[in-house]
């Protein structure tokens, strides 16, 4: 079963974690921008992360036969520092052409301040210009509020259902986005979001289409084989394996290739590093090559 | 003569391109010619021409470009990368002030590909010293492909580089895991330090019980010390056909200096079944006989 992760920051894992996810089947990842577990005082240290992003974890991704793909924003909790969101805003235009850049995220609400939501409204009509789908975290605390005025204002700024993606979802907050045309993310977190077994309930109880799962493993303490594990349980569960690879990969896949720069058949070619893609194999000797601490 | 680089590589993108990416092209030139700030509308049409122009290499029919310090192979470059340079080419141009500004920039706001292309194209936009700093910078990184940009089929290194740097870059190649085989110029610049240092560090491999990368006697042989040509000797008969096919060549550049080679060469041959290696020990033993 090949396997796709629409939402993990691997920025923050291990090239252990990069072997196991291949390992268990995970052929690409999307990894969207956010914050870092304390917030940046300067708009340089952005630039350098939105760099990260496009270009060295491509490659670390690379080396172990995944593909990496990203999303560019300022993410709503350091939206907040709006003299610092004013000076990153003025790059993100710039990043959201870039090739390995799929949509416009991790965008939302955290504290449902006045700041994160102009800043929200600002990144969906980005979205809208540079033809790019939108990923939409919602917040840990009072969600649900935070859900239906994420929905409102998904309705208000005007961009296509279809290319938004309302992620964190759980029991209460997925129903409220089954009545709109967004996608359904759910993120597989231990302790905090949501189970392997609660996503086989929601997936029995709501059905398949528009539902995607990721790990949005990061910094903390979570698992970056949770995809793979909740296809395990869907398993478990009887879901068929034409189920399984509808939810865990087509599905997100699907939703990305809307931005036109990747597609179902990117992820079914070999991968082919861009070096290759220069030249020929025959750039590295064979082995595998050491990476220098 | 930046001129006659920007009209060949056009007509080369034109000829594999669809009306529709010709005109897309033609309108990006334009929109660089009459911009306020040519850095940042490059930057923007950059990210854009893979997607408008495509994938597709420029193919076998393009001619390397052939600049003061060296050829410039295209045909391996995909459209949308060719595209890049020749914009580049084409804002150096018309902003000649800010030619090294542009590339600077292209650079710095690039993903990882768009700075691998610049660093490829250093050799058409500004052969002397004005973008070292870019080469160098790269030669740091541990992204292969990056640093590959640098290393291989490219002509500034050879051109520009101390011998230190030159010797730190082959070094990094050896560590990283980059083929040393298509660098340009290596057998012209090598010299006795690079030898030496190739010589550590096959030492540095064995104690640590790990394999030796089997093109290091392309750098090691051209100024190999004794101790060397015993070492590309022993490696000539090594149980790796890699080691033996580069310990062959790198013998055979010696012979002119060495006709004792001959006879190891000669040996060697009789037993030799792969098939890359006996062209390459037929190749040294006719060359000077
Ligand atoms: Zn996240």
């Amino acid at each position: 079963m090949r396997y796709f992760d629409p939402h993990i920051h691997m920025l923050s894992r291990t090239t252990d974690d990069y072997e196991n996810m291949a390992a268990a089947g995970i052929v690409g990842v999307v990894e969207p921008a956010f914050w870092q577990g304390q917030p940046r005082t300067q708009a340089g240290t952005f630039i350098d992360y939105f760099d990260s992003l496009v270009g060295w974890e491509r490659f670390r991704a690379s080396q172990f036969g995944i593909r990496h793909y990203c999303t560019i924003a300022v993410n709503p909790k350091e939206s907040n520092n709006v003299p610092l969101a004013e000076e990153v805003m003025k790059a993100v235009p710039r990043y959201l052409e870039k090739d390995g850049v799929v949509a416009v995220g991790e965008i939302g609400y955290d504290d449902m301040s006045d700041a994160e939501e102009r800043f929200f409204a600002e990144h969906l009509n980005l979205a809208m210009e540079h033809e790019l789908p939108a990923l939409i975290h919602t917040p840990h605390r009072d969600k649900k509020k935070g859900t239906e005025r994420t929905l409102a204002l998904v309705r208000e700024v005007g961009i296509d259902e279809e290319m938004v993606i309302v992620d964190h979802l759980n029991e209460v907050t997925l129903p409220l986005v089954m009545e709109t045309g967004c996608w359904r993310g759910h993120s597989i977190y231990p302790h905090t979001k949501m189970s392997e077994q609660r996503m086989v309930a929601l997936l029995k109880q709501y059905g398949l289409e528009k539902m995607v799962v990721n790990s949005a493993a990061d910094w903390g303490r979570s698992d970056p084989l949770k995809v793979p594990k909740t296809g395990q349980a869907m398993r478990d569960a009887g879901f068929s394996e034409a189920d399984i690879e509808r939810v865990l990969f087509t599905n997100p896949v699907e939703f990305f290739a809307q931005s036109g720069r990747m597609s179902i058949e990117d992820m079914a070619a070999a991968t082919i590093d861009q070096t290759q893609l220069f030249e020929d194999n025959s750039v590295l000797r064979g082995q595998t090559p050491v990476v220098e601490a | 003569m930046s001129d006659d680089y920007l009209a060949q590589l056009n007509a080369a993108v034109r000829e594999r391109s669809t009306e529709e990416a010709r005109q897309w092209l033609d309108d990006a030139y334009r929109q660089l010619d009459t911009a306020a700030d040519p850095v940042d509308t490059l930057s923007l049409l950059s990210a854009r021409s893979r997607r408008k122009l495509g994938l597709v290499p420029l193919g076998a029919g393009a001619a390397d470009i052939v600049t003061d310090i060296g050829p410039v192979p295209i045909a391996a470059w995909p459209l949308g990368d060719a595209g890049r340079v020749a914009l580049l080419l084409a804002g150096a141009a018309h902003h000649p002030q800010h030619a090294v500004a542009l590339a600077d920039g292209l650079f710095r706001g690039g993903d990882e590909i768009e700075r691998a292309v610049v660093i490829r194209a250093l050799a058409l936009v500004s052969a002397d010293d004005g973008l070292k700093h870019l080469a160098l910078e790269v030669g740091r990184t541990n992204s292969v492909a990056l640093f590959a940009a640098l290393a291989r089929h490219n002509p500034y290194p050879a051109a520009r580089y101390s011998d230190h740097e030159f010797n730190q870059m082959i070094l990094k190649a050896l560590f990283i895991g980059v083929n040393i085989d298509a660098v340009h110029g290596l057998e012209l610049r090598a010299n006795a330090d690079l030898s030496r240092m190739c010589e550590d560090y096959i030492d540095e491999r064995r104690a640590a019980g790990r394999d030796v990368p089997a093109d290091i006697w392309l750098a090691l042989g051209p100024h190999a010390s004794a101790g060397g040509n015993t070492l590309m000797l022993t490696y000539l008969e090594d149980q790796d056909p890699s080691h033996r096919y580069y310990a062959a060549v790198a013998l055979g550049r010696r012979m002119p200096e060495y006709p004792e080679f001959r006879h190891a060469l000669r040996s060697r041959l009789k037993e030799e079944g792969d098939e890359r290696t006996r062209a390459a020990l037929d190749d040294a033993l006719s060359q000077s006989s």
